[in-house]
């Protein structure tokens, strides 16, 4: 008994010492930690705020609770539900088309035999990753305006013109065209190591089995790149709820909400805009909470299958 | 090899016709940017500026919130860069230290905040309690610390050799001693991707300009390009079509970007290899 007091009084002053001895490292630490803690987790304390009446006088912590009285507001409005749905389908349409181009991309890069032309064409196609969606946007306004180059073809093929931004038909397309303009060259990147990692007997091989340039691109490329195309679109699905703030908010207006408006921008009019703290809060929770739970799963999935890839 | 020309010639016109898609939306900003007026109303593609004109570039400069936005992005971006790589570099160092007490509770709360934040209500808030909101310290303080870079800084000082930390022990160098003298000079790679990293995104960013710092004097070039843009936004929304008048500030929108986007464009292709590096370790490690 007392033996054991006195190990753990020893672990205990072993505990201290080493802290002690190890002083300058928090205080190397300390500078890092405080903006997480000042910037990240005081406000997920905040959060109480979907539960509260906000009275901006005796601020988050002195507001009186108000239970779920924001979550049945959100849930009874008809514009959370719409909200929600153009989330979930702008993000499933971002999936379903912009996912495959820079696989595509990266397979044809990887074709080009001139690495003169190769490694221009690369850093072209990283262009547009450098500039934010405000400049984009001004892009888009002039390439897509009434009197833009995409008009005047459509106009010379003998179409109506269209003013695709604030065309409730097209406006979704839009996002998706510009959405794969946008980001297609830097995301090839990946695919483009993992191709390279490839070993060039496969292709050999291939060749002597008589494979056209395509198959061996089906047989060989393809196969080869599967386990990161795989990993990627898990944790791609597991940003469902998140369909684009930046993208979205500098080229939507008020005309295309009905198909346009997702939850962070409705987070952002109810609670910055229109000053509607609590409820804005409570949508941008529910956001959170599925967001993470869907980030854990798709991140615990891609963990399970990487640590099975022998099998595959 | 036997391959014939006839594919070889088909992925030339697809590469030029990429080529071109990816580059002609910059190149009729510059285009507009050149032109008068009335040119810039005129229907179809862009490709050379009719009626050469320096008007849209002469009114930019002469308006004050071009040249505050550039010094408030320049303050941001080297101010901000600084910070965050200060104090990444001094918490990746020290937590490649095994040994310390705490190590996994820490780099725990680290990594969480990658995947849950309190949202954009409650960080507002916050910043607003902190008094930050209005003060240029809004757009460098609370982007400073973050997870993914803390992530790719420590992996790259973890695969430092211990024995040479060891030995500079040995030869009594004390802890900060060895950051500076010995870890520091082996880690200018890792600090080239995270320095020219957070360079980029202080330049492009407007989210917490717009927001968190919407006086006049605190504007950034970004901030500036949008408020040019909500005037054509306003426009679309009553469902007009841009009429002659819009047209000049079409011509300044066009200027406007082109100040705003010019170091960008002009340093990209010299830091693209350094990023698409941090991109790597990123893919590889995350």
């Amino acid at each position: 008994m007392q033996k054991n007091n006195q190990v753990i009084n020893y672990r205990r002053q072993g505990l201290l010492r080493r802290i002690y001895k190890m002083r300058a490292y928090y205080l190397l630490l300390l500078p890092f930690l405080a903006c997480i803690i000042l910037f990240k987790y005081v406000p997920m304390y905040g959060i109480t705020l979907a539960f509260k009446d906000f009275k901006i006088r005796r601020g988050i912590v002195g507001s009186p609770w108000a239970g779920l009285k924001y979550f049945r507001q959100l849930f009874e409005a008809y514009s959370f539900f719409e909200v929600l749905r153009n989330t979930i389908i702008i993000s499933l349409e971002k999936l379903i088309f912009c996912f495959p181009i820079p696989i595509v991309l990266a397979i044809f890069i990887n074709e080009i035999r001139n690495d003169r032309v190769k490694k221009t064409f690369q850093t072209v196609s990283y262009l547009p990753h450098f500039i934010s969606w405000i400049i984009a946007a001004s892009f888009v306004e002039d390439i897509f305006a009434l009197n833009g180059p995409i008009n005047s073809i459509i106009r010379l093929l003998g179409g109506e013109s269209v003013y695709f931004m604030a065309d409730t038909r097209y406006f979704r397309g839009l996002l998706i065209i510009t959405n794969i303009w946008k980001t297609c060259g830097w995301s090839s990147i990946v695919y483009i190591a993992a191709i390279t990692g490839i070993d060039p007997q496969l292709y050999e091989a291939a060749e002597i089995d008589g494979a056209k340039k395509l198959q061996s691109i089906w047989h060989v490329t393809l196969p080869g790149i599967r386990s990161t195309i795989i990993t990627l679109f898990i944790l791609e699905v597991g940003k469902i709820m998140s369909a684009g703030f930046d993208q979205i908010y500098n080229l939507y207006s008020p005309v295309v909400y009905s198909v346009a408006d997702v939850l962070d921008t409705y987070t952002y009019r109810q609670g910055i805009v229109n000053n509607n703290y609590s409820y804005a809060t409570a949508a941008g929770l529910f956001q959170n909470v599925v967001g993470f739970i869907m980030v854990i799963l798709s991140n615990l999935l891609v963990k399970k299958l990487s640590d099975e890839e022998g099998l595959w | 090899m036997r391959r014939n020309k006839k594919p070889q010639i088909v992925s030339y016109i697809i590469l030029a016709l990429l080529t071109f898609i990816f580059v002609y939306p910059f190149w009729q900003t510059i285009v507009l940017s050149f032109s008068d007026k009335v040119f810039a109303n005129a229907p179809g593609f862009k490709f050379w500026p009719r009626n050469f004109t320096l008007d849209a570039y002469r009114q930019v400069f002469r308006s004050n919130s071009i040249w505050v936005g550039y010094r408030n992005t320049i303050f941001r971006v080297i101010m901000g860069g600084s910070i965050t790589l200060i104090i990444t570099f001094c918490a990746a160092f020290a937590m490649i230290h095994k040994e310390l007490p705490g190590r996994g509770v820490i780099s725990f709360l680290i990594i969480f905040t990658m995947f849950f934040g309190g949202g954009m209500i409650p960080t507002y808030l916050n910043l607003k309690s902190l008094n930050l909101l209005n003060t240029l310290w809004v757009l460098v303080l609370p982007g400073a610390a973050s997870a993914w870079n803390f992530i790719i800084m420590r992996n790259f000082v973890s695969a430092i050799s211990p024995e040479i930390e060891e030995a500079a022990h040995i030869d009594g160098a004390g802890p900060i001693q060895t950051m500076v003298r010995i870890i520091l000079p082996l880690s200018k790679a890792v600090i080239a991707v995270i320095g020219l990293w957070s360079v980029v995104n202080h330049w492009n960013a407007w989210f917490d300009s717009m927001v968190y710092a919407n006086k006049a004097e605190l504007v950034v070039l970004q901030t500036v390009v949008r408020r040019l843009i909500d005037v054509g936004d306003e426009t679309a929304a009553a469902g007009e079509s841009m009429t002659a008048a819009d047209s000049t500030a079409e011509t300044i929108r066009a200027a406007t970007v082109m100040v705003a986007t010019a170091p960008i464009l002009a340093g990209y292709p010299f830091i693209q290899k350094y990023l698409v590096k941090g991109t790597m370790i990123g893919a590889v490690k995350g």
